[in-house]
Parts: structure tokens; C-alpha cells; sequence
């Protein structure tokens, strides 16, 4: 449980960090607000010979609007999220999962892409994410490619980041900046708890017929990453906005998911939440709606 | 839907156990510049009890507190205490202290008498002098005469002594006895709000009157309380060691060993019941580990309260408590919520 020396090197931008990881290669680990990072390095399954720092790399940074939609660097703390003017305009349930995860002391240090990265099934800012479409850019010495989170995401501390990739920002398509999302968490207590579940849900309104389009389901810790429940998606797609409807989307969900059971809560108790949370985030999605139109 | 509830805990706790020896040593000495060094083999917690305790020495002497330097929980240096265990810091240490001030005070008060042409009887020890009776205008700085213990009358002013609860020993035939010194008394309510989908409970408010003898130190005694009941919401709600099948525990840290955070805290109304003990130093008891006592008990009648569920295995756990919602609705379907 001690940390071994290691050399550390610094890049000021993602293009220096991709060509100190193709210089170094599988020695090599990315250090951005350690909070995840420099707790494993005290273990031995850890040990690079080169920390490469991107803390300092500026364009990996801030949160703005452009043409393609809401682009968010990797870079960008917990903290950063919950300050922000344009998530908070745009998707308070940002603000909310952001505010869910850890300490204040890890918020202000972890960052958006070190949590995608680590890519644990629990991750607070999975779910949202998801159900809005985002898409996670790559830099790679191959130049740069985009994924959608589905695809990003492979297993429990698993992603289809290559050892000389970068992650370098998170991109909430344009046709989605603004639309209604709600994120809950449920833990074994108020403050730095692991979801137990969590969940979020997405749509636009058909407001003629008061109906569901383009839903978007997805659920964290439930299973080996954060996934979307695209049966329950089918199923409200166009259908009308009515209790029955959102009851059998959260049934849908919870066959959907793979729980397990642990120490901190049974399988069965946890499709319960399940239902809960998809219902919940399905209601509170839709008052928000209602409140935007 | 959540449901709200109020619930009531009650319990008294004993202070100054007497059933094996329970002794605190402690020696005062004052000083030819008016301070007193205040030796004490307790150890402060965090709970701010050496502040208690050089309030103690502090009275005793008719100094003030920031006058009096605790030394304390030397092994080699400071006189023998029992520890700080059992909620009895307060009460026997400062029954020690206590003793131990007034000894070193009655080495003034005999040098002081023939200075100010009084008895030594008809002397006080205030507001950092020591004044005859009822003729405040004849004084003499603490510092002053306690210099001249020292350099004139050639005996230092310093005072050692002990406190062991009087024992009162079991009868085997009875088992009537006197195990404690003395006993407080307190209550809580809970008032908690239950999720009747998730069974999580939040508590919202709790209102703790305690019984504490005199409160030496309000403040602290506050704190105490709210302690306590941060310790109580845990094991209502949270704290649980769990174990493999080869007894190994499964949650050592405390990532995973669920303790309450600020935000699992509900306001706190603290009430001091002040109730004068002869027994104890300027009246105090103990105010520790009751303050954990009647909450889990507070909360747990607020939930049943909210939805009508006993969970008798603590802590109550959301798993648990939608588990008895569930089994309360099995067995009573018309009854959806209760209450």
C-alpha cells in the first residue's frame, strides 16, 4: 500500500499528451484529478513508470455551446459542472449528479472524463449522460473519433479507451441542449454514498397528443456499466403520458437490469429502486417539461 | 408517498460506577503569578473535557479558566485516573480536582489570614483574589499570596487528592446494593419522514432534554448531545459491522462502513435540564454516552408512527424498513399506509 517513484511529465495540451503516451506506451498512466488515480497507485497492481500529468492541458478544459451541441472538456471538475451557468440553464439534473458525487473535496478535484474513464457501474455522471446521447471524443495518434457512451462503455473499470488514447471532451448533441432530463440517486446514506441505483430519464413531448418522443432510460450500478433500457424506450416511444405507461417502462427496466446482490443491498431490494427511480425520473422529467414549455 | 412521524425515547443512565474501584487522582498547584497548573491523568477526546476540568480547578481557586494549565494524560507525569470511559470524566475527576483545589485554596486561605488579620474560615477565593467575606475592600491577589506561601510561610500552595465513588458492596441474597453514584435522565423525539416506495428515513428533527447536573460548560454539553445523537442516527439507521462466514469483516473502512455525513444530520434542538447533584463537582454529572441512548429508540417509534412498521433488528436499514412496509401490506392489503 505505498506508492512506488515513478517520473512524472507534464503536457500543456491533448496533442502533447497523446505523444507522450505513444512515447511511453503501456508505462505510462494519465494523471487529471487523481481522485480515483492516486488511490490506485498505492496498490500494486499499479505501478507506471511514467505518471503523464494533463491537469495543466487547457483546451481539455471549460464548458461552452458550439455548433455541434453542449461540448464539456474532460477536464472539467464536479465542481466546474455544478458552477456552470449554461448546464445549470440546460440541465439541472447535471447539477444534481454532479452534486451526488463524493466530498466536496473530491467534486472539486475529480473531473467529468476521470470519471467516465474509470468507467465504474456506480458513476454518478453516467446515467444523464446517456440519456441525452452523449458522445465522448478520443485522441489517439491516429488522429481523434467519436463514440456514444453505449459504446465508450465495455465493463466494470473497462472502456474501449486504447493505453495511447486520451479522452479529451463530452459532447451533448445539439438537437438535445435543453431537452427535459431528471437524474436520482439512491445510497445507503445522504453524503459520499455509492448509488445503490441510480437513474435518469430523457424526452421531448409531443404536446397534441400529450405523448413520449425519443424516451431515453438509462441506469447506473445495476449492472457491469451504465446502460440504456431500450425496450422500455421502444415501448414509451410515441405512446401517450399516463401513469400505466410510466409504471410499465419501470417494469421494463427492472427486467432490464442485472443487479447483484452484496453487503450493501440485495438484488431484490435493488430492482425495487429500480422501479422507484425509472418512475420517479420519468414524472420528474416530464414536470420539468412542462415547466420549459 | 412519504409519510411523516414523531417518536419518543427515554432513558436514564448511571454515572460513577461503584462496583469495582473507580478512582481519579489529580494534583492543583498555584502559582506566584495567580495561574494554577492542573495535573490530571484523564485524556480529552474531543469532547472537551479538559476545558470542563480547568473550569473545575478554575472555580475552586477563584481564578479564571484561561488562568489554569491542564497538564494531562501523562503516564509518567500525572496522577492516576480510571479514563475517559464510562460518561465519568465530570463527575469523578472533578470530584478529584475539585478536592485537590480546595486543598491547595486552604494553604492560602492560612497564609492569607494573618496578612489580612482574619480567620482562615472567614476568607473567600474570587474574581482572581482571595477577600474576606462580605468585605471584598480586604484582598490579597491569588498571586500574591501564593507567592508568599512559597517564599515567606514556606509552604507551597498545592493540593493532591482522590475520588473513588463510595461503594455500597451487592447483597448475594438480594442483590440490592448501590452500584452507581448517581443517575441522569433524559428524552428525545424523533420526528422522521418515511419513503413508503424506497423505505428510506429521513429524520428530520430531534428534540433531546437532558438531565446533566449542573452544566459546567453549556456549550460543550450541547455538543455532547448533538455527538451523541449523530452516533444515535447511525445505529438507528446505518452503522453495522458485517462479517463473512470466516468472521472477517466485510466493511472495515469507512467507505463501506455507512456512518451518518452532516447531510444525514436533522436539526437538533438541545435542552438542558439543569438539576442541581450535591454529590458531584458544583452539582454536575455526566452528559457522554446518554446522549446516544434514547435516540435510535426516538427514531424508531417515529417510523412506526409514519407507517406502522417495527423493525426489531437495527440498524433500520431502507432494505429493511420497505421489507416490513411490504409485509405490513401482505398482511393488511386494504391498509396500503398506515397511519
Amino acid at each position: 500500500m505505498v506508492m512506488r517513484a515513478f517520473d512524472l511529465v507534464s503536457a500543456e495540451t491533448a496533442d502533447q499528451a497523446v505523444a507522450l503516451l505513444a512515447e511511453h506506451g503501456s508505462e505510462a498512466m494519465i494523471l487529471a484529478g487523481g481522485t480515483d488515480m492516486l488511490v490506485d497507485l498505492k496498490h500494486d497492481k499499479h505501478r507506471p513508470a511514467v505518471v503523464v500529468d494533463i491537469s495543466r492541458a487547457g483546451d481539455l478544459k471549460g464548458i461552452e455551446i458550439t455548433d455541434e451541441g453542449l461540448r464539456i472538456g474532460a477536464l472539467v471538475t464536479h465542481t466546474e459542472i455544478m458552477k456552470s451557468p449554461i448546464v445549470q440553464e440546460n440541465f439541472p439534473a447535471m447539477v444534481h449528479a454532479a452534486h451526488t458525487i463524493g466530498a466536496v473535496q473530491t467534486r472539486n478535484l475529480g473531473t467529468l472524463g476521470g470519471n467516465l474513464v474509470t468507467c465504474v457501474p456506480s458513476m454518478d455522471s453516467g446515467p444523464t449522460l446517456m440519456a441525452l446521447d452523449a458522445e465522448v471524443a478520443v485522441a489517439g495518434p491516429d488522429g481523434r473519433r467519436r463514440m456514444t457512451l453505449d459504446e465508450f462503455f465495455v465493463g466494470p473499470r473497462k472502456t474501449t479507451l486504447k493505453e495511447n488514447e486520451l479522452l479529451v471532451d463530452i459532447l451533448i448533441p445539439k438537437k438535445n441542449v435543453g431537452k427535459p432530463v431528471d437524474f436520482l440517486k439512491f445510497g445507503l446514506r445522504k453524503g459520499q454514498a455509492l448509488a445503490l441505483v441510480n437513474a435518469a430519464s430523457s424526452f421531448w413531448v409531443d404536446w397534441d397528443k400529450n405523448a413520449f418522443v425519443e424516451p431515453r432510460i438509462s441506469l447506473g450500478a445495476v449492472a457491469p456499466t451504465v446502460i440504456r433500457v431500450p425496450e422500455a424506450e421502444a415501448y414509451l416511444d410515441g405512446r401517450e403520458i399516463t401513469p400505466d405507461a410510466t409504471a410499465e417502462a419501470a417494469r421494463l427496466a427492472v427486467e432490464a437490469a442485472k443487479p447483484i446482490s452484496d453487503f450493501r443491498a440485495s438484488a431484490e431490494y435493488r430492482r425495487d429502486l429500480i422501479a422507484v427511480l425509472t418512475r420517479r425520473t420519468l414524472e420528474n422529467a416530464y414536470d420539468l417539461a412542462k415547466a420549459k414549455r | 408517498m412519504k409519510h411523516r412521524g414523531k417518536g419518543i425515547g427515554c432513558m436514564w443512565y448511571p454515572i460513577g460506577f461503584t462496583v469495582a474501584a473507580n478512582p481519579s487522582a489529580a494534583t492543583v498547584k498555584v502559582n506566584e503569578d495567580g495561574t494554577a497548573t492542573l495535573l490530571t491523568g484523564t485524556v480529552e477526546t474531543g469532547q472537551g473535557s479538559l476545558t470542563v476540568l480547568g473550569q473545575i480547578a478554575a472555580e475552586e481557586l477563584g481564578i479564571s479558566t484561561e488562568d489554569v494549565h491542564v497538564v494531562s494524560a501523562d503516564t509518567d507525569a500525572t496522577p492516576m485516573d480510571t479514563g475517559a470511559i464510562a460518561s465519568r470524566t465530570t463527575y469523578v475527576t472533578g470530584n478529584a480536582i475539585q478536592l485537590a483545589a480546595e486543598r491547595a485554596k486552604n494553604i492560602l486561605f492560612e497564609v492569607a489570614a494573618p496578612m489580612l488579620g482574619v480567620r482562615p474560615d472567614q476568607l473567600e477565593a474570587r474574581d482572581r483574589k482571595i477577600q474576606v467575606k462580605g468585605y471584598p475592600q480586604s484582598a490579597l491577589p491569588v498571586g500574591e499570596v501564593a507567592n508568599h506561601a512559597q517564599n515567606g510561610a514556606g509552604t507551597p500552595a498545592i493540593g493532591s487528592a482522590s475520588y473513588n465513588p463510595p461503594t455500597v458492596a451487592m447483597d448475594p441474597e438480594t442483590g440490592q446494593g448501590k452500584p452507581f453514584s448517581t443517575y441522569v435522565y433524559a428524552t428525545q423525539i424523533a420526528e422522521v419522514e418515511v419513503d413508503d416506495e424506497t423505505g428510506e428515513v429521513q429524520v428530520i428533527r430531534i428534540a433531546a432534554a437532558h438531565d446533566c447536573g449542573t452544566a459546567i460548560n453549556p456549550m460543550l454539553v450541547e455538543g455532547q448531545v448533538q455527538g451523541g445523537i449523530s452516533m444515535g442516527v447511525g445505529m438507528a439507521l446505518e452503522e453495522e459491522m458485517l462479517f463473512d462466514d470466516q468472521g472477517r469483516q466485510i466493511n472495515p473502512n469507512l467507505t463501506n462502513y455507512i456512518m451518518p455525513t452532516s447531510l444525514d444530520m436533522p436539526h437538533i434542538d438541545v435542552d438542558i435540564v439543569e438539576n442541581f447533584d450535591p454529590t458531584g463537582p458544583f452539582g454536575a454529572k455526566g452528559v457522554g454516552e446518554p446522549t446516544a441512548v434514547a435516540t435510535s429508540a426516538a427514531i424508531l417509534n417515529a417510523v412506526y408512527d409514519a407507517v406502522g412498521v417495527r423493525v426489531p433488528n437495527l440498524p433500520a436499514t431502507s432494505e429493511k424498513v420497505l421489507a416490513a412496509i411490504k409485509a405490513k401490506r401482505n398482511a393488511d392489503p386494504k391498509r396500503v399506509s398506515a397511519s
